[in-house]
């Protein structure tokens, strides 16, 4: 790499006549690692991913592949970032390898270093059983590696992936998650966004949250959780008495708000996750004289990060 | 036998595959798009019965021929009708089915979203629709060479000689042209379903007409007379300047077709103006070659100059209805010096750049007629072409020209602000209509009430009407000798007219110098250090070194 982050995005601002749709963004992404981009329906993902492959140019603000602006570079920065787009376009006569040749040639790639680039994406997506099919009798998964092939068809050392997963059964998922991750792991920086964050959560260093325009939180998600006011929730199933269980919890700790579906109960107690000892409340409540059947302390996802921090605005 | 048998089969596969590695490395010469397009022309539906209906029809046609004719082919030449016959029906798959492919590929391009995944490419637009428009070439090159042979049969038939018969594909085939790069313009114009729908309409109507315009060239040409001897010499070089004009007009339907895909960002008017000034340096060879032809008949540059300032006012239209406000790809790469901005200013994309290019080239052109009058001019009695006469009709088209086109360009800056900020070329062009309409019908309205009454205030009012001025020149030159005198340069007119432009111009300033000083936008610090570290020279190694 030249010195520069792989990808940084710095003020970035878009507007669409009175709408703004990227409103002061700001994060960046190093090399080798995988960042979760996040947030509601609207928020301004698309529009920023589609500034940082060069589609669109912000109204104020930086956007930088490489070191090379998006704004002032675009031709420099195309060569040095993949897009894979929400959408898959097709060419419906053409077969799986010609889609890759012709991108290839388009990225000017020639010659050997052509078939060879064609040959290794073919086999790294796992699409070479279907080479010589035209694109248009692709499954959905097909289609998705074929334009995750297109995306990598250049090598590029940035990939910006919009709802890679959106559409495929569970087992294309996982594949899907291992190339993510084999792609890091080969020094790629990658932004991917996606509404399933259970998907996200299990590959992402770090999560970009945005919310109408506006950059929400940014960082590695311990870091994000350590910034927020977090308080632990205990779960927990008693065989009898539950409503002297939430009794005796109310008085143990300082609770915040109580859930009881049958013998089930959940309790968010005022204090953070680190505060609370729960062995120890587990032990008192056995003390107490409660028949616990299943006890402890929800671990926080992805999904709540994300409910926490945004307010499900629309734009 | 068999070691020997499977290494000639082992080396002749091993030869295919150089000769097809060695064909692959020759494609990259070409353009991606033409070798991508050229695949999935080869496989679809359309072209394959396309092709197969041409071998038949060829077929058909030869040797139906020969059954009809049977007894008189012997001693009767029947080339020149086959000839004809042949080329009526490549009319159909040439001037029909490939521009409407053509236009097709376009329309697919942005309905099924791949135009955006050519855009995140190195190619660019240009490159894109020129790759699209040269493999719908090679569709009809192969077409005609499935006919090729029954020209030939034609040809030994007799009764026609081999530049006749060349002529009918090549005509064909720049028609085809010629209405694949409209076909292209139209495709790029499609933006949701219903514009599709009109658009398609309009061209299939479009390549009908073009259709029975070239059956019946060739039914005049071909079948029922042959060419006069000596058509070259009288008429080629006019032919030559036409055909170049028409071809200009492709290219530059072509290149607005790229522009369209362009997004509004980037600088999209340059290329377009150069193709401008292409069509224009060709509409101006048409005007100096009829000059020459026809030194007499003043009419002619002034008709022609008419029809070119009809053009060039739609062209003006269009360049008035770029953006005011430039975008920051575009700031950025605009000199900082104000002497070479004012220098370029008719390079600078937006509203104000193209308003300055087009009033620019106006002038510039204008004086083509006068040079080639001048360069002909004969004095001596009964000789009434002069440069002379024609700075007055120029002069005065060129201020109309410059203030109607300085009225629209206000009024649509108005119509942005105050009502529909995203108003574009169609908006322009409706303005220009209503401003026209306006100085023409309005004060002709007006001259009938006022006329009778105050001949004075009347005469002023006529002062709207462009037209008007064109029928003034027209009256001079039919009405006899035609001198400097009677020209509208020191007609009564004149100045108010100048005046108006004056105001015209003036109201246009203030936007006019905000869009061609706009601030450039500066480069991040971070990237013009990396700029000036790719340009600093590599450092010199050191000689003691280990």
């Amino acid at each position: 790499m030249n010195g520069f982050p792989a990808l940084s995005v710095e003020n970035l601002t878009r507007h669409f006549g009175s709408t703004r749709a990227v409103d002061g963004v700001t994060f960046t992404v190093e090399s080798g690692r995988i960042a979760g981009f996040i947030g509601p329906n609207g928020a301004g993902k698309t529009t920023t991913m589609r500034i940082l492959a060069t589609l669109e140019v912000p109204t104020s603000g930086e956007a930088h592949i490489c070191g090379f602006s998006a704004v002032d570079d675009p031709e420099r920065v195309r060569q040095v970032v993949g897009f894979m787009p929400d959408h898959f376009g097709v060419y419906p006569y053409v077969a799986c390898w010609e889609y890759l040749d012709f991108f290839a040639r388009a990225y000017g790639l020639r010659g050997a270093e052509r078939r060879d680039a064609v040959e290794r994406t073919l086999a790294y997506t796992g699409i070479d059983s279907v080479a010589d099919k035209p694109t248009r009798a692709l499954s959905k998964g097909m289609r998705q590696r074929l334009s995750l092939g297109r995306a990598l068809i250049h090598d590029p050392s940035v990939l910006i992936l919009d709802e890679p997963a959106a559409g495929l059964d569970p087992r294309a998922r996982i594949e899907l998650r291992r190339l993510i991750r084999d792609l890091a792991d080969q020094g790629k920086a990658i932004l991917v966004s996606s509404h399933i964050l259970t998907e996200l959560s299990d590959i992402v260093d770090e999560v970009i949250v945005i919310e109408q325009g506006r950059l929400v939180a940014a960082g590695p998600m311990a870091d994000i959780r350590q910034q927020l006011d977090r308080s632990c929730t205990i779960e927990l199933v008693v065989a009898e008495n539950p409503e002297g269980a939430v009794a005796w919890l109310q008085e143990r700790l300082e609770v915040r708000h109580v859930e009881r579906n049958g013998m089930k109960i959940q309790v968010v107690c005022a204090e953070a996750e680190e505060e609370v000892d729960e062995a120890d409340v587990l032990v008192e409540l056995v003390g107490a004289g409660f028949r616990v059947r299943r006890f402890g302390v929800r671990q926080e996802t992805l999904e709540d990060l994300f409910l926490e921090l945004t307010e499900g605005k629309l734009q | 036998m068999t070691a020997n048998s499977t290494s000639t089969s082992a080396s002749s596969s091993q030869s295919g595959k150089l000769d097809s590695t060695r064909l692959d490395d020759w494609s990259d010469w070409l353009n991606p798009m033409l070798v991508k397009e050229m695949r999935q022309v080869a496989k679809s539906h359309v072209f394959q019965w396309t092709f197969l209906l041409v071998v038949v029809a060829s077929w058909f046609l030869g040797l139906g021929a020969i059954v009809v004719c049977y007894p008189a082919i012997r001693y009767q030449s029947f080339g020149r009708s086959l000839v004809a016959l042949l080329g009526c029906l490549m009319v159909i798959p040439l001037v029909f089915l490939v521009p409407g492919t053509m236009f097709r590929s376009m329309e697919l391009e942005r309905r099924e979203a791949t135009f955006e995944l050519l855009s995140l490419t190195t190619l660019s637009t240009r490159q894109i629709v020129r790759g699209k428009l040269l493999s719908i070439l090679a569709m009809a090159l192969v077409l005609w060479s499935v006919a090729a042979p029954g020209l030939v049969f034609a040809y030994l038939l007799g009764g026609i000689d081999i530049v006749e018969v060349v002529s009918v594909p090549v005509g064909l085939f720049f028609v085809c042209a010629v209405a694949s790069s409209v076909a292209a313009l139209a495709g790029s114009l499609a933006r949701n379903a219903v514009v599709v729908t009109i658009v398609a309409l309009a061209l299939i109507v479009g390549l009908f007409f073009a259709a029975m315009f070239c059956w019946a060239v060739i039914g005049e040409t071909i079948w029922d007379s042959r060419l006069p001897a000596g058509w070259w010499s009288d008429i080629g070089d006019f032919a030559i300047a036409l055909a170049v004009l028409i071809a200009s007009g492709a290219s530059l339907c072509v290149s607005l077709a790229a522009a369209r895909w362009m997004p509004p960002e980037v600088d999209r008017s340059s290329f377009v103006r150069t193709r401008l000034l292409w069509v224009a340096g060709a509409a101006m060879m048409v005007v100096a070659t009829l000059s020459y032809r026809f030194p007499n008949e003043i009419e002619v540059p002034l008709d022609l100059i008419v029809w070119f300032t009809c053009g060039w006012f739609v062209a003006g239209t269009l360049l008035v209805s770029e953006r005011t406000e430039l975008s920051r790809r575009i700031r950025r790469r605009l000199p900082a010096s104000p002497w070479r901005r004012i220098l370029v200013a008719w390079r600078i994309p937006g509203s104000a750049g193209g308003y300055v290019f087009t009033v620019a080239s106006m002038a510039a052109l204008s004086a083509t007629p006068l040079l080639v009058t001048w360069l002909h001019d004969k004095p001596g009695p009964g000789v009434v072409h002069s440069p002379a006469v024609l700075v007055g009709p120029l002069l005065i088209n060129w201020i109309y020209f410059s203030t109607y086109l300085g009225v629209v360009r206000l009024m649509l800056l108005f119509v942005r602000r105050r009502f529909f900020p995203q108003a574009g070329f169609l908006t322009a062009l409706l303005i220009a209509l209503v401003v026209l309409s306006a100085g023409t019908l309005i004060s002709g309205l007006l001259l009938i009430v006022v006329a009778p009454f105050q001949p004075t205030e009347a005469r002023l009012l006529s002062l709207l009407s462009w037209p008007a001025r064109w029928v003034e020149i027209y009256e001079a030159v039919s009405s006899g000798p035609f001198l400097l005198t009677s020209v509208p340069v020191f007609h009564d007119l004149t100045l108010p007219a100048t005046i108006a432009l004056a105001l015209v111009w003036i109201l246009n300033l203030p936007s006019l110098v905000r869009g061609l000083f706009a601030e450039t936008s500066p480069l991040p610090q971070a990237v013009a250090q990396a700029e000036e570290a790719e340009r600093a020279p590599p450092p010199t190694p050191d000689p003691f070194a280990d």
